[in-house]
């Protein structure tokens, strides 16, 4: 249910946008968020809820846990 | 699972629970969580003292009978009902949605709120009916900003956190929090909680840094909210999709399946909206409404709360099953008698 999926904006069309989720494009509200074209998106039910602010995985975390803390 | 990078927390997560060396039980309130640790077999890899239990994240499982009840009622009355699909096979007292619409009423299933706009030329008192958490309900907004009546089933997640948390018999160690929720409500809104916290991502090694995350605070008796999922996660949320719930919804006590009431944990209509409250707006037909009668077999209030697991349910894989479901837990994709029968654990 609160499954959201990630894809690239391609295209902005007023509060619409084209979003390319790997080859399949589909189209997408974007009256939650402020995205440009190029960003990447999660999109969950019709609409991208928040922009990807680093398509990498936040990692670095491990780099700091210390496990004999 | 097989990186270095995977390997790397796994270790850990075990040195840890190594130290630790008790009991620990983590839940996940989140149904996307529920199935992702299914799928990549998270419960297999990690230490048999961490204890990874299924919690109320999955909306189609929480929402109460009676809500299911008022649905297929009003669709019996002629009135069309839209809804998410896994809605429709939910056993109500008499029938489902889905053997209402056998019967001859208009049940349409709908991927979005935008898809019910439309759906609204057709059908001009089209009926919306709307569950889910934090995640979903901006779409809702956005629907009766734009004309569409709902039956609101909406409910939130902090309170159902800190209603666990302040009940003794549950005695959770850890909450692995929602990420998409998250993503709406932000990190602050976990503040208040007293327990150890980690918002997780869904990818595995989210998880499990997840899980490493957690048993740190809980090995150190630390009780705050972390991130894991900042490439997401703000600690404001998103503001934007905050003020438009806020100007369409107030908060309100809901009930829960398995939990029952909780105060401040759903949301209303506000009363500039009120008429597309679909409850107040056929409550006519509502005065007439049949006695709500729940299956006492079925143990989902006891799955909801992660007290038992599926498989100790008497009906489970006998009677209960994907092809006929007797309660919700069978029925919604997050649903945790769903997921176990799927992947037979
Ligand atoms: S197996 Fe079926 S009957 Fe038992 S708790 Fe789950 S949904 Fe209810």
């Amino acid at each position: 249910m609160c499954l959201a999926i990630p894809g690239k904006i391609i295209k902005i069309d007023g509060d619409t946008a084209t979003i390319d989720y790997d080859g399949i494009t589909k189209t997408a509200k974007i009256t939650l968020i402020t995205p440009k074209i190029g960003d990447h998106v999660l999109v969950h039910a019709g609409f991208a809820i928040e922009i990807l602010k680093n398509k990498e995985k936040t990692n670095k975390l491990l780099e700091n846990i210390n496990d004999n803390k | 699972m097989t990186t270095n990078n995977t390997n790397n927390i796994i270790t850990k997560i075990n040195s840890i629970a190594k130290k630790i060396n008790k009991p620990v039980k983590i839940m996940e309130v989140c149904g996307t969580h529920t199935n992702a640790i299914a799928k990549y077999g998270i419960k297999q890899v990690i230490p048999k003292n961490i204890k990874l239990i299924s919690g109320p994240g999955c909306p189609v499982c929480v929402t109460p009978q009676k809500t299911i009840d008022i649905t297929v009622h009003l669709a019996n009355n002629q009135i069309p009902i839209a809804t998410y699909g896994d809605m429709l096979r939910v056993p109500g007292s008499e029938m489902s949605l889905e053997q209402a619409k056998q019967n001859g009423a208009t049940v349409l299933l709908v991927e979005s709120t935008i898809d019910a706009i439309k759906l609204k030329k057709d059908h001009p008192n089209l009926v919306f009916l709307s569950i889910g958490f934090e995640t979903t309900t901006p779409m809702s907004a956005w629907g009766i900003k734009n004309g569409l009546d709902i039956i609101c089933a909406h409910k939130t997640m902090p309170e159902a956190l800190q209603t666990i948390t302040e009940n003794p018999e549950n005695q959770i160690d850890g909450f692995l929090n929602p990420g998409h929720v998250s993503s709406i409500i932000g990190v602050k809104a976990y503040n208040q909680i007293n327990a150890s916290q980690v918002i997780a991502g869904f990818e595995s090694e989210d998880i499990l840094e997840s899980i490493l995350m957690l048993l740190i605070q809980i090995k150190n008796k630390e009780k705050k909210v972390e991130n894991q999922y900042s490439r997401i996660v703000s600690y404001d949320g998103n503001l934007k999709a905050q003020e438009l719930v806020n100007s369409v919804f107030k908060k309100s006590d809901s009930e829960w399946r398995g939990i029952g009431n909780i105060k401040n944990s759903g949301i209303t209509l506000k009363n500039k909206y009120e008429k597309h409250d679909a409850i107040k707006k056929y409550k006519d037909i509502l005065k007439n409404l049949p006695e709500t009668k729940e299956n006492k077999a079925c143990k989902c209030a006891e799955v909801i709360m992660g007290k038992i697991e599926p498989k100790e349910c008497p009906l489970f894989s006998k009677t209960c099953t994907q092809d006929t479901p007797i309660g919700p837990c069978m029925v919604g994709s997050e649903g945790a008698c769903r997921i176990s029968y799927k992947y037979n654990n």
